[in-house]
C-alpha cells in the first residue's frame, strides 16, 4: 500500500503543492484529476523518485522511500509520450527492465512473449518502434512498464496524444490489465471520461490541494464545488444570492433550499434533472419544476439536448421549438465556491 | 493523318520555354569563376602530383608521409583536449539553468569566428614571451610560445563551441522522458547514459569529432603563429615548398594528399549529421537549476572555468595593446611603464627608416578594399546561383554540390593553385579578393539561397488581391526578406576577407600586406614597439570581428547558415 503523507513542493519560487496526503490500496486505481500545471505529474514524479519532496514522506508499505532511488523503487510509469527508447526495437523496449533485474535470457524470452500477446502485439518484437503507430506504441510502452510486474503502475496522461477511438479501447484495455494483475494504480489525466471510466476513486487537485477525493458516483452525485461540477461538466452550475433563510433567487427562479449561508450572500447552485443513478431524497437537495425559453436545439442520439434562456441545459426526450417555453423537473443542490 | 489539332501544333509556352533557357544565364557567370580560379587550380595541383618525378622521389614521399602522421597526430589530440572541455560544456548548457547561461554560452562561440591572427595574437599577448602572465609571474621554466600545448590549447579555444553546439543540442533535445523510463524500469544512473544515453548521443558524438578534427587537420594559421614552422602539418609544409624552400611538386602532393582527406571526412560528416538531425526531434529544452551540491559545484566549476578560459585571452588582448611593458626599440630615454595610446598612435605614423615599408594604415586600407571588392564579387556571384538554387531543376542539384566544393579546400591549398596556375600573375593584388571570393561564396549562397526559396508565391499573391501593384508587391514582400539576407551574406563576406590569413599568406605581395598579413610580420619582428602595434591591430581586427557577428547573428534568417 502506498501512502503520500502531507507532499508539499514548489516550482521556481512558487508553491505547487501544499499538504497533499492520500493512500493507494491494493488492487485500488485512482485517478489525479486536474487542469495542466496543477501539480499532478510532480506527484507522479515524486512517487517514481525522480523528483523530490520538500516536505512530507512517501511511504510504501509503511516504509519510507525517500532514500530509495528510482532504480530501486520497483515502480512502473508510462508517460504520454510513450518514453520509448528509440533505439531499441519492441523486444529491447519491453525487455530493457527485466535485463536490469539480471533476469536470465531464456525467462525474458518468454515473459516478453506472453507480454506481446496480452497486448495484441504478437510479431512485433522484431520492429523499429519510431515505425509504429500512436496506439501501438502506447501498448509496447505499457507492456514494458508491466514486463518487471511492478508494485505499483503509473500513467501521466497516457491517452492524451491519441485520437478518440484508439483512446477507449485502450482505456479498456488498461483497465481489464489492472483488473487481471491487481497490480495498485495511479492514473493521472485532465479528461473527465478517462476518469469515470478508468478510476475505482478520483482524487480533484485544485490550486495544490486535493478538494475532492471520492469514487466516481459519489463525485457526480455530490461535486460539492463549483470547481468541481465545472471541472467533470456535471450539470449546471448557477449563480444565485441568498435572499432569506431557506431561499436562493437565481435568474431560473427562487428555490427553497438551506445552504447555511447569511443574506445577501452569493453562492452557487448545481441544477440537474433527475435521473435514476442519482437517486433522490439524499438530502440536501431540493426538487423543483422551471421554466424555460428554449433558444437552441441539438440532436445528441437518442435525445434532444435543449438550451435554454440564461445558458442551462437539459436534456428532453421530444424536441420543443425555438422560442417555445417549457416546464423542467431539475434536482438543485448547494455548492460551495 | 488526322490527328486533334492540339497534337498537331505542339503549342510552345513562351514563358516557360524562355525562362527554361535563361535560367543557364544564372549560372555561367558563377560556373566559369569556379572553373578557372578553383578548378583549373586544382587540375593543375592534381596534375604536378602525378607527374613521376614528384611519386618517384623517396624525399618527397617521405615528407608527405611524416607531415601526414603529424598532421594526424596533432589533430587527434587537439579533438581529445577538445573533447575534454567540451563534453562536460555541453552538459552544463544542455543540463542546467544559471544565471549569465546565455551569455556563457555566446562567449564560448566567439572564438569559432575570429581569424586565426587574433586568436594568436590573443594567446601570444596572454602567455607568450612578452604576454601579461610572463611579467607578472616571471617563470623562466615557462615555456607556451612555440609549444605543442600552445596549439592545442588555441585548437580547444576555437573548437570547443562545436561540441557545445553539436552534442549539447542533441542532449537538450533528448525526451526527458526517456532518462525518466530507464531510471523508473531500474537501471541506475551509469547504466542510463551507458544503454540509452550514450547509444542515443552516438551520431552527434561522431559528427561533433569528425568536425573538429577536420578544423585541426586543416588548420594553418594557429599552427604557423603560436607554434612555428618546425611544426610540419600537410598546411604548415605546404606553405614551405611553395615560398621558403620551394619545391612545387611536394607541395602539389602534399596539397593532394590534404584534399583527398578532407574529402574523407566531409563525406563522413555530412553523413553522420544527417542522423543527427532525424534522430532528434525538436522538443522543450529540459534545463533546469542545479539541485544537488554536487551539481551546484559542477556547475560553478566549470561555468568559472569555461569563463576563465575563453575570456582571459580574449582581454588579455586589448590589455595589452594598451600597456607597455619594457622599452620600445631604440628608446634611451626613461621608459614610462603602464598605460599608453603609443601602439595604436604609431599605427597611423609613416616611420622613415623603418624596417617594415608599408605602414600599417595602408594595410588596414588595403584590408578594407579587399573586404569591399570580395562583398561585391561574392554578391554579384551568389546572387544568380542561390536564385537558381531556391527552385533548383534537376540538373540545378547536381551542380550544387560543386558550388560547395571550395569549402573542402584549404585556404593555403587555393593559394598554392593560385600560383601554379597564374605564375607572375598574381603579383596583382586582384588576385587577393579572388581568393576570399572563393572561400566565401559557399556561405554567401547556403545564406542568401533559403531567404529566396522562402519567400512563399502565396504572400505575394495576397498582397496583390489586396491591391499592391507589382513594385509594391516587391517592395513589401520580397525586399525585407531579401534586405536581411543580402546584408547577413554581404557581412560575412567581409568578415572572411577581412581576416583571411592563409591563402593571402601565399599569393601577397610585400607591397600589397592585409591586416592579418601585417599582424604576423609585427609579431615575428623584434621590439616592444612592434609587438605592441601587433597587439593594438589584432585588437582592432578582433573588435571589426566582433561586431560583424553580432550584426550576422541578428540578422540571421531561421537557422540559414547554421554549422
Amino acid at each position: 500500500m502506498l501512502e503520500l503523507r502531507n507532499i508539499t513542493k514548489s516550482y521556481e519560487g512558487k508553491s505547487l503543492l501544499t499538504d497533499i496526503s492520500f493512500a493507494v490500496t491494493e488492487g485500488e486505481t485512482i485517478c489525479l484529476l486536474g487542469a495542466s500545471g496543477s501539480g499532478k505529474s510532480t506527484i507522479l514524479r515524486m512517487i517514481a523518485g525522480l523528483d523530490f519532496p520538500e516536505r512530507g514522506a512517501i511511504l510504501l508499505n509503511g516504509i519510507d522511500l525517500t532514500l530509495t532511488p528510482p532504480h530501486l523503487r520497483d515502480f512502473g510509469l508510462v508517460f504520454q509520450d510513450y518514453g520509448l527508447f528509440p533505439h531499441l526495437n519492441v523486444f529491447d523496449n519491453i525487455a530493457f527492465g527485466l535485463r536490469m533485474r539480471n533476469i536470465l535470457v531464456g525467462e525474458i524470452s518468454l515473459r516478453v512473449a506472453a507480454l506481446l500477446e496480452q497486448m495484441n502485439l504478437t510479431g512485433f518484437a522484431d520492429r523499429k518502434v519510431t515505425d509504429l503507430s500512436g496506439g501501438e506504441q502506447q501498448r509496447v510502452a505499457l507492456a514494458r512498464a508491466l514486463a518487471p510486474s511492478p508494485r505499483l503502475l503509473m500513467f501521466d496522461e497516457p491517452l492524451g496524444a491519441l485520437d478518440r477511438s484508439l483512446k477507449e479501447d485502450l482505456l479498456n484495455e488498461i483497465r481489464d490489465i489492472l483488473h487481471k494483475t491487481n497490480i495498485p494504480a495511479i492514473y493521472v489525466t485532465h479528461d473527465q471520461e478517462e476518469a469515470f471510466t478508468i478510476a475505482d476513486r478520483i482524487l480533484v487537485l485544485h490550486e495544490g490541494a486535493i478538494i475532492r477525493d471520492a469514487a466516481p458516483h459519489e463525485i457526480w452525485r455530490e461535486p460539492k464545488s463549483a470547481f468541481v461540477a465545472k471541472l467533470l461538466g456535471i450539470g449546471n452550475v448557477v449563480e444565485g444570492e441568498v435572499i432569506a433563510a431557506d431561499k436562493i433567487k437565481t435568474r431560473h427562479g427562487t428555490f427553497t433550499l438551506n445552504c447555511s449561508k447569511n443574506i445577501g450572500e452569493r453562492l452557487h447552485l448545481l441544477m440537474q434533472q433527475p435521473s435514476a443513478p442519482l437517486g433522490e431524497g439524499r438530502g440536501g437537495e431540493v426538487i423543483a419544476q422551471i421554466q424555460l425559453t428554449v433558444e437552441d436545439i441539438l440532436f445528441k442520439q437518442d435525445q434532444f439536448q435543449v438550451k435554454g434562456r440564461g445558458g442551462l441545459i437539459v436534456h428532453m426526450k421530444n424536441a420543443p421549438r425555438i422560442g417555445d417555453v417549457v416546464a423542467v423537473k431539475v434536482q438543485v443542490q448547494c455548492l460551495s465556491l | 493523318m488526322n490527328l486533334p489539332a492540339s497534337k498537331r501544333f505542339k503549342p510552345i509556352n513562351i514563358r516557360t520555354f524562355i525562362s527554361s533557357n535563361t535560367r543557364i544565364f544564372l549560372w555561367i557567370p558563377t560556373l566559369l569563376f569556379l572553373l578557372s580560379f578553383f578548378f583549373y587550380p586544382l587540375v593543375k595541383i592534381l596534375s604536378l602530383t602525378f607527374d613521376l618525378s614528384t611519386l618517384t622521389s623517396s624525399n618527397n614521399l617521405l615528407i608527405t608521409y611524416n607531415s601526414l602522421l603529424f598532421t594526424f597526430y596533432q589533430a587527434a589530440l587537439s579533438t581529445l583536449l577538445t573533447f575534454a572541455l567540451g563534453l562536460p560544456a555541453a552538459i552544463l548548457f544542455a543540463k542546467f539553468n544559471f544565471r549569465g547561461k546565455s551569455l556563457l554560452r555566446a562567449l564560448t562561440a566567439v572564438p569559432f569566428m575570429l581569424p586565426t591572427v587574433v586568436v594568436a595574437a590573443a594567446f601570444n599577448s596572454l602567455l607568450g614571451p612578452r604576454g601579461l602572465l610572463l611579467n607578472f609571474f616571471p617563470l623562466s621554466s615557462f615555456q607556451f610560445h612555440g609549444t605543442l600545448t600552445a596549439i592545442l590549447i588555441a585548437h580547444t579555444f576555437y573548437n570547443t563551441t562545436i561540441v557545445i553546439r553539436i552534442v549539447g543540442n542533441a542532449l537538450s533535445r533528448l525526451d526527458p522522458s526517456l532518462e525518466a523510463s530507464a531510471r523508473v524500469l531500474g537501471a541506475d544512473s551509469f547504466r542510463t547514459w551507458r544503454y540509452i544515453i550514450m547509444p542515443l548521443l552516438r551520431p552527434s558524438l561522431l559528427a561533433a569529432a569528425l568536425l573538429a578534427f577536420m578544423f585541426n587537420f586543416t588548420s594553418f594559421g594557429v599552427i604557423l603563429l603560436l607554434g612555428g614552422s618546425q611544426f610540419a602539418t600537410l598546411e604548415v609544409e605546404i606553405y614551405i615548398r611553395a615560398l621558403q624552400l620551394p619545391n612545387l611538386n611536394l607541395a602539389a602532393l602534399l596539397a593532394a594528399v590534404q584534399l583527398i582527406f578532407t574529402l574523407i571526412f566531409s563525406i563522413l560528416y555530412s553523413r553522420t549529421i544527417n542522423q543527427v538531425q532525424t534522430q532528434t526531434a525538436p522538443r522543450f529544452s529540459a534545463s533546469r537549476p542545479p539541485k544537488t551540491i554536487r551539481e551546484r559545484l559542477f556547475v560553478f566549476t566549470l561555468s568559472s572555468l569555461l569563463v576563465i578560459f575563453f575570456l582571459l585571452p580574449l582581454l588579455s588582448l586589448p590589455i595589452r595593446s594598451l600597456t607597455r611593458l619594457e622599452a620600445d626599440r631604440g628608446q634611451r630615454e626613461q621608459v614610462e611603464y603602464g598605460f599608453t595610446t603609443d601602439y595604436y598612435e604609431e599605427l597611423f605614423i609613416n616611420r622613415r627608416g623603418s624596417l617594415f615599408y608599408v605602414p600599417p594604415v595602408q594595410a588596414a586600407l588595403n584590408s578594407l578594399g579587399f573586404a569591399g571588392i570580395t562583398v561585391i564579387l561574392s554578391l554579384a556571384l551568389g546572387y544568380p546561383a542561390a536564385y537558381a538554387l531556391a527552385k533548383p531543376t534537376r540538373l540545378e542539384k547536381f551542380l550544387d554540390p560543386f558550388l560547395m566544393l571550395p569549402l573542402g579546400a584549404s585556404a593555403v591549398m587555393m593559394g598554392l593553385g593560385f600560383i601554379l596556375s597564374f605564375g607572375r600573375l598574381i603579383a596583382s593584388p586582384f588576385f587577393i579578393p579572388i581568393a576570399h571570393t572563393l572561400i566565401a561564396l559557399p556561405f554567401v549562397i547556403r545564406t542568401l539561397q533559403p531567404a529566396l526559396a522562402s519567400i512563399p508565391e502565396r504572400l505575394r499573391q495576397a498582397a496583390s488581391t489586396l491591391g499592391a501593384s507589382p513594385f509594391r508587391v516587391w517592395q513589401t514582400v520580397d525586399f525585407p526578406i531579401l534586405a536581411r539576407a543580402t546584408l547577413s551574406a554581404a557581412t560575412f563576406a567581409f568578415t572572411v576577407s577581412l581576416g583571411e590569413f592563409g591563402a593571402t599568406l601565399l599569393i601577397t605581395r610585400p607591397e600589397y600586406p592585409t591586416i592579418p598579413i601585417a599582424i604576423s610580420r609585427f609579431l615575428s619582428q623584434p621590439g616592444g614597439l612592434n609587438y605592441g602595434q601587433a597587439m593594438a591591430m589584432a585588437t582592432v581586427l578582433m573588435l571589426l570581428t566582433t561586431l560583424s557577428i553580432l550584426l550576422i547573428e541578428k540578422l540571421r534568417f531561421n537557422n540559414a547558415g547554421e554549422l
